[in-house]
């Protein structure tokens, strides 16, 4: 054989050994079982899957190398090959109460509801345990400490992929990134890593589903602080000793933390259960200012200052230059009692810097926002997450294809606009002008000089009982100023709604005696694939409540 | 290579048996038998439906074409049929497109595609036709979008036609992709195209794997424009390359002075553009003559716009196209001689198709031999 030749070879050997240790895995278990999603303890609906059980290789907090674990659960038909597999959904899980808890072990059986629904979406589940659980248990848990949890995701979607291959599975056209709570936060972290290394890895999302996350410490910290009160007094502690325990701050528990957390916060580094944090006297719900020294519940001390020094440093915004035909979808309540909204309201304005547009239409824009979520707590506003997520992929094969946005769906989404909404509702018969009083407010339009900047909310103050009507649902003008903001309700569709409403361009006398000609030029094929989509989010809506779990559908916004 | 031969000298045989001329009629054309409505989907609104799918049968039996090619025979086969199964024998209907009569997935539209393919066949009562199976095309573009193809099976059928005369003739009956006009106004057709060219190609494929001494007529529904789809030379000249046959588009040869349009790869070209275009129309009629068979010749050819209106609008998506051909034997060089006039010809000494020589000849084909002069000679009984 000729040196040439052999280099040669030598030289494939050694790039095909590489390309194997990319992504390499070992499966720990698999096995053919039945999932089942549960909530309260009542099975809602279960599913025929195989599930494999992995550990693969990623890294810790210091960069070094880990061994992690996850898990991939299939539908059972599409492991046997009797059903076509659409995609991945990659799971990045919420906060765990327990060290038991870990994907890998099959407890996180809400999680399950994405794969065992009524809708059987033909997707493939992938989540990691992260690090600190499943396989890396001696490690300290990371939560909300900066993107290893997300590295542990994209290292282990690398390497389900490489396993799906290897058992022969089909791994469909699409692939989306989802996660609520912690998981939201992760999600976007994932999102980030995506953008700025994985992307070489020939990772492309179809689209992210973040949720309820905290997706800005500072922001979270400073409102945890200013509110000194919190539904969770757990997260926001687990979430300042990761911080400490994984970014090495030089911070003693006794300075951080009062007594008898000061003295417990170790034993919770390694038991991570929040039940530790429960015997050092931690409860629920309860005062922070009870748990936190008063050096780190006073934002103008030098100590709170080098804290939110360090937590700038790892937040989501620093060092991500977003790629902007990536897709993204945000929700957050605006009464999440665990999150603040603010964490989400810090983020979107920092997108639509970055080039992304918000819409609460889904398809619109490359940035779907529901901030119009009210009245919902985090734990309910998770199921609205869950349910309008679900529906979103499921329908997704029928709205895009080979990549392209369906043509029909298009049409729809396109132009729709609130004015376009409201058009609708009054083809439905529902007229908001018949319901206001046009006249006295359209008196009040004209007396009166409006700035821009404060438009929104003084436009509410000319509906008569607006405020009556929000502040039934714990809203003010200013509420649903910012909530139509985020959703990316823009100046103009307002005076577009405010200009029809008090000035419609149809005769009166035509509008009482209803012959008015309908403005919705909406035509029903069209509106056929969001017609599909609401059938699908109402299904889940309806097992929900069969399960006996009220989702209130009214407060859901889009 | 022999057996080809063999089939050629057979088939010319069998032709030198028919009447050496005969003319006959074909139509094609899309009934437009999609319902109105799907689920919500808003598929068809302006279709025919029942009673102008009963009009277009009416239409067929007036016109007494002696074969007609249909396309999308889906939700209305009942009320058309009626008309054309007195005088006609009508091909095997693969069936509707009922949302309620089918097993469908809700869940999982994106898995749905019915079995039909919409095409319908229908010949006078005195011709004789063998059918293909149905092929689905390999490649297809547009599920829900890019004109909905994947939503039937679309695809092609062989028919193997005997004429009144005897002549014999093949036809393939089809239904391309379609563009959407949205999209190629977007210059957003370029799959569409690339899956109609490959179902081209996979027609090519299929008649050349076939070919013998028979003409081969292919009509429907293709979709395709010689200004935005390279037929000509993907497929017309594609076939007259490999020297078997040559290939002839009916309207071109006689309404367009045989010039094909040229083909430019950015045109952008809908539907209501066709005026343009010197009356082309998204239906064709081709014409394959084997240049060993026996050969058609296109004699009229009518994009048959009288007669297929109802109140001033077409009774279906587009207008029929018909044509009328002669079909008559190429000089072959073969004699026919009767089986009891055998010793009258005169022959030397004659040969089997395998080489032997025989002394008392049945009927078939032989090779005659005198001195350094052959001869084919066909031993009729």
């Amino acid at each position: 054989m000729k040196k040439a030749t052999i280099i040669l070879l030598a030289l494939i050997a050694s790039v095909l050994s590489s390309a194997a240790q990319e992504a390499t895995y070992k499966i720990i278990a698999k096995a053919d079982t039945t999932i089942k999603t549960k909530t309260g303890g009542v099975t809602l609906y279960s599913r025929d899957v195989r599930r494999y059980v992995y550990e693969y290789p990623s890294k810790d907090a210091d960069g070094k190398p880990a061994t992690i674990s996850g898990v991939i659960i299939i539908p059972a038909e599409i492991a046997d090959g009797t059903a076509p597999c659409d995609g991945i959904m990659l799971l990045n899980r919420a906060t765990l109460s327990s060290i038991d808890d870990a994907p890998s072990t099959g407890n996180a059986q809400l999680l399950n509801g994405l794969i065992a629904n009524p809708l059987k979406p033909n997707y493939i589940l992938v989540m990691s345990d992260f690090i600190g659980y499943g396989s890396s248990k001696d490690y300290p848990s990371f939560y909300h400490s900066g993107d290893v949890n997300a590295r542990n995701s994209l290292d282990g979607l690398l390497a389900a992929k490489q396993l799906l291959n290897d058992e022969a599975i089909s791994q469909g056209k699409y692939l989306f990134n989802l996660g609520f709570s912690q998981g939201g936060s992760e999600t976007l972290y994932v999102a980030k890593l995506r953008d700025m290394e994985y992307k070489d890895k020939g990772i492309t999302f179809t689209k992210t589903f973040a949720g309820g996350g905290p997706t800005d410490y500072v922001v979270a910290y400073r409102e945890y602080v200013e509110r000194d009160w919190c539904e969770d007094c757990k997260d926001v502690v687990m979430m300042l000793i990761s911080a400490v325990e994984n970014l090495h701050l030089k911070i003693d528990y006794k300075d951080l933390f009062k007594e008898p957390l000061a003295s417990g916060a170790k034993e919770y580094v390694k038991t991570k259960s929040k039940g530790t944090l429960g015997d050092y006297g931690v409860s629920m719900k309860d005062s922070l200012s009870h748990l936190i020294q008063p050096a780190y519940m006073n934002l103008e001390s030098d100590e709170a200052k080098a804290l939110i020094e360090e937590l700038k440093k790892i937040n989501l915004m620093n060092g991500w230059e977003p790629d902007t035909t990536q897709k993204y979808f945000i929700e957050h309540s605006r009464h999440d009692d665990f999150v603040p909204i603010q964490c989400v309201r810090a983020i979107i304005p920092w997108m639509k810097e970055k080039g992304f547009t918000p819409s609460l239409v889904p398809g619109k824009t490359n940035l779907q926002t529901n901030t119009l979520v009210f009245k919902l707590d985090h734990t309910s506003s998770a199921i609205v997450w869950l349910i309008q997520t679900i529906a979103a992929i499921e329908i997704w094969p029928v709205l895009y294809y080979e990549g392209e946005q369906n043509r029909y769906y298009h049409n729809v989404v396109k132009d729709l606009n609130v004015l376009k909404a409201l058009k609708t509702l009054e083809s439905w018969g529902i007229d908001l002008r018949k319901m206001i009083n046009t006249s006295s407010a359209r008196q009040h339009l004209e007396t009166r000089a409006v700035n821009k900047a404060g438009i929104l909310a003084t436009i509410m103050e000319l509906v008569p009982g607006i405020k009556d009507v929000l502040g039934k649902v714990d809203l003010t003008p200013e509420d649903a100023e910012e909530m139509l903001e985020d959703a990316g309700v823009t100046l103009n569709d307002v005076l577009d709604v405010v200009a029809y409403i008090l000035f419609p361009p149809q005769s009166s006398a035509a509008r009482e005696s209803g012959d008015v000609t309908t403005p919705l030029s909406l035509e029903e094929n069209v509106e056929a694939p969001l017609f599909l989509m609401r059938y699908y989010e109402r299904q889940l809506a309806n097992w929900f409540l069969l399960g006996g779990f009220d989702v209130e559908y009214d407060k859901w916004g889009m | 290579m022999k057996r080809i031969i063999i089939c050629c000298l057979l088939g010319c045989a069998l032709s030198a048996m028919a009447q050496t001329s005969e003319q006959f009629s074909i139509a094609t054309l899309n009934v437009d038998g999609l319902p109105k409505k799907i689920l919500v989907f808003n598929v068809n609104a302006d279709g025919p439906g029942d009673a102008g799918s009963s009009r277009i049968g009416k239409y067929l039996i007036k016109k007494n074409y002696d074969l007609v090619f249909m396309q999308e025979d889906f939700n209305y086969h009942d009320v058309m049929k009626v008309w054309l199964e007195d005088d006609y024998k009508l091909d095997e209907w693969t069936g509707d497109v009922e949302v309620v009569d089918h097993k469908i997935d809700f869940l999982h539209l994106q898995n749905h595609r019915f079995e039909c393919d919409g095409l319908m066949a229908c010949w006078k009562n005195d011709l004789t036709v063998t059918t293909a199976p149905r092929i689905a095309w390999k490649q297809n573009f547009g599920k829900f979008s890019h004109a909905l193809d994947e939503l039937v099976t679309k695809g092609f059928r062989r028919y193997e036609v005997t004429l009144k005369g005897g002549q014999r003739i093949v036809v393939y009956n089809m239904h391309m992709d379609a563009s959407d006009d949205a999209d190629v106004d977007d210059g957003n057709d370029t799959k569409d195209k690339e899956a109609r060219m490959a179902q081209w190609m996979q027609l090519k494929d299929d008649i050349l794997r076939q070919l013998d001494t028979r003409p081969v007529i292919i009509v429907g529904d293709v979709n395709s424009l010689y200004k935005r789809d390279d037929v000509k030379k993907q497929f017309i000249d594609g076939i007259a390359e490999t020297g078997l046959a040559t290939v002839s588009d009916v309207f071109i040869e006689l309404k367009n002075e045989g010039k094909y349009p040229e083909y430019d790869k950015d045109a952008k070209l809908r539907d209501e553009h066709l005026d343009e275009l010197a009356g082309e129309t998204l239906d064709k009629i081709l014409y394959i003559n084997p240049i060993t068979g026996t050969q058609l010749k296109p004699l009229s050819f009518n994009v048959d716009k009288e007669g297929y209106t109802y109140e001033g609008k077409p009774l279906g998506d587009h207008y029929p196209v018909s044509a009328t051909f002669e079909i008559t034997d190429r000089k072959t060089g073969i004699e026919s001689t009767p089986l009891d006039q055998t010793t009258a010809s005169g022959a030397k000494s004659m040969y089997d198709l395998g080489g032997r020589q025989v002394s008392h000849p049945h009927s078939g084909l032989y090779i005659e031999r005198d001195g350094e002069k052959t001869n084919k000679r066909v031993i009729k009984n």
